[in-house]
């Protein structure tokens, strides 16, 4: 669960309605081989803009693996830190914000207050620190992060330092598709190889998504005036730089607006998949609006990546399950206790796991198995 | 113009033998296709699948499969099996050892050519003997780019495929009885 956001209003009890919604979740992290478990619950609702505000939330943590005693700490250690907003005050109740859909990775990690850190048995610290740094490193892209291309600018602007200019609501999905547009534009600039590598990835050397990508710069100047104490006015000059970078198919030349959304949200996810550093990622139904044929390939990439760091993905597709090993995939039910995960060889017995290696030697595909309910007990 | 028939595991196993076969024949050539994502698939359906590619005009079959870890003898025979009774003739039973990409492993030149790497590639002495030719493949591009280009098979096979000459497939044991299907009945 990754939360990140924006307090909007305090949270009462009695705001509850049918679509106020309630989860709880429970994990367990290994830290040094040592057991450590996490429960968590959040009540949240979606907003007139069809995001999910969480209105509480509550993160509790046992250390009994390294401390042998059975007492839950609430520590945020899996929260981001709140924002404020210019508009939306400050309002400083843990645990409300956005249910978000990326990780922003310029958020510093929660830190804890010195009597949140007294409070925990010294011989914890180490595994807080190791949270955290965990929590740092997981990044997210939910299955609507990419869609609706024609939220993407048709330009952008930068700063001296190439700093984004050009500003979508934070967190908004435009925002979204811009940071995406200048994250891709900065690799062009600054990191040749790496951007090479993607494009070989994407282009006719690659899945044929594109030809290429051309960015034009058009650098300009603006300035601005000061008035100072006793009326003296300060003129700064301010050098910008605006980038339009054009994306060609074929004998089109498109804007990343007028690209369809099986393509520009496949060209996102392969950028964050071959590019991004982080330990863990986890990705939302890459399938979506991905034609089958393209998608065994970007399901071949993200295999290939996998090498370098973790990567989880959520899936309900045939052709994504046909890719890959049963002891690659871990089935979610549904119980009356709540929604379980499980690796398929610790889901099913020896028998029925026996029966499933026969069925794909001899009859058919792990797809055709869970579509003609071969893990349904 | 003939129209030949090709069942495999992947759409990427297609890609390749469409390519040897556009090398090995000269000739211009219609391809029908099933491909099974897996072997269970394929060898369920491989009997129905050549029979539905007749009727579409297909008069010769060539059904690959990836050894793997399995044994030779073994896989062929089941897969004959599977297939019998072919409804088209001739048909061949293709098996690389281990998998496809030995035979791309064939060919050091073809990789560093279609791959793009500027650094020499060496020869693999025996690329039927390497337990696992896609992974090695894949280090192998990885580790000779600088780890500048990532290689996928579904995308690149076909490409070090049709770079690939005759000469260093014909290194690879499980490759010959195809050149020599392909010469006596795609004409």
């Amino acid at each position: 669960m990754l939360l990140c956001g924006i307090q909007r209003r305090a949270y009462r009890g009695d705001e509850d309605d049918i679509f106020t919604l309630k989860s709880q979740a429970s994990a367990t992290f290994t830290v040094a081989n040592r057991p450590i478990g996490l429960r968590t619950s959040i009540v949240y609702r979606p907003t007139d803009q069809n995001r999910d505000e969480v209105l509480q939330s509550q993160e509790e943590w046992n250390f009994h693996g390294i401390t042998a005693k059975d007492k839950w700490f609430e520590l945020p250690l899996y929260r981001y830190t709140v924002h404020s907003q210019p508009g939306y005050g400050r309002v400083p109740t843990y645990g409300r914000g956005y249910v978000y859909s990326v990780s922003d990775k310029t958020s510093p990690p929660v830190l804890l207050s010195e009597a949140a850190w007294r409070a925990l048995p010294k011989s914890a610290w180490r595994a807080v620190e190791a949270i955290q740094e965990f929590r740092r490193r997981t990044v997210y892209y939910s299955a609507s992060q990419f869609t609706n291309p024609a939220l993407c600018p048709p330009s952008f602007e930068i700063d001296e330092a190439g700093d984004l200019y050009t500003q979508g609501p934070s967190g908004s999905r435009s925002h979204e598709h811009l940071q995406f547009i200048h994250q891709l534009y900065k690799m062009y600039k600054t990191q040749k190889a790496l951007y090479s590598t993607y494009m070989s990835l994407v282009d006719d050397r690659g899945v044929r998504l594109i030809q290429t990508i051309k960015w034009k710069e058009t650098k300009f100047s603006t300035k601005a005036y000061e008035v100072r104490a006793g009326g003296r006015v300060i003129t700064k000059k301010r050098d910008r730089v605006l980038i339009i970078p054009t994306v060609y198919i074929g004998e089109s030349q498109l804007s990343f607006a007028q690209l369809s959304e099986g393509t520009f949200r496949t060209l996102a996810v392969l950028f964050y998949v071959v590019t991004d550093k982080s330990e863990l990622l986890l990705i939302e139904e890459p399938e979506v609006c991905v034609h089958h044929g393209l998608l065994t390939s970007v399901v071949d990439i993200i295999r290939d990546c996998s090498a370098d760091k973790q990567i989880i993905f959520s899936t309900h597709s045939e052709t994504v399950l046909d890719k890959l090993e049963p002891d690659q995939v871990c089935l979610v039910s549904k119980s009356k206790s709540g929604t379980h995960v499980n690796a398929i060889s610790k889901k099913m017995s020896f028998r029925q796991l026996d029966a499933l290696k026969v069925y794909l030697r001899t009859e058919g595909s792990l797809g055709e198995y869970w579509r003609h309910s071969g893990f349904d007990e | 113009m003939n129209r030949i028939g090709i069942i495999a595991e992947d759409d990427s196993d297609v890609d390749v033998i469409r390519s040897i076969i556009s090398k090995v024949t000269r000739r211009k050539f219609g391809i029908g296709k099933f491909v099974g994502h897996g072997c269970g698939k394929l060898r369920s359906k491989c009997r129905a699948w050549s029979g539905n590619l007749r009727k579409r005009g297909c008069r010769v079959l060539i059904l690959v499969h990836d050894l793997d870890s399995g044994d030779l003898g073994d896989l062929g025979t089941s897969l004959a099996g599977a297939l019998a009774p072919c409804p088209i003739n001739p048909n061949i039973i293709v098996i690389p050892v281990r998998e496809i990409e030995a035979w791309l492993l064939a060919d050091h030149e073809a990789i560093r050519k279609a791959m793009n790497i500027s650094k020499q590639v060496g020869k693999v002495s025996n690329p039927e003997g390497i337990p696992r030719p896609k992974e090695h493949l894949r280090d192998l591009i990885s580790v000779r780019s600088g780890h500048k280009i990532r290689y996928v098979n579904s995308i690149h096979n076909v490409k070090i495929a049709e770079a690939c000459s005759l000469s260093s497939l014909r290194r690879c044991s499980s490759f010959r009885p195809l050149e020599d299907f392909l010469r006596c009945h795609v004409r």
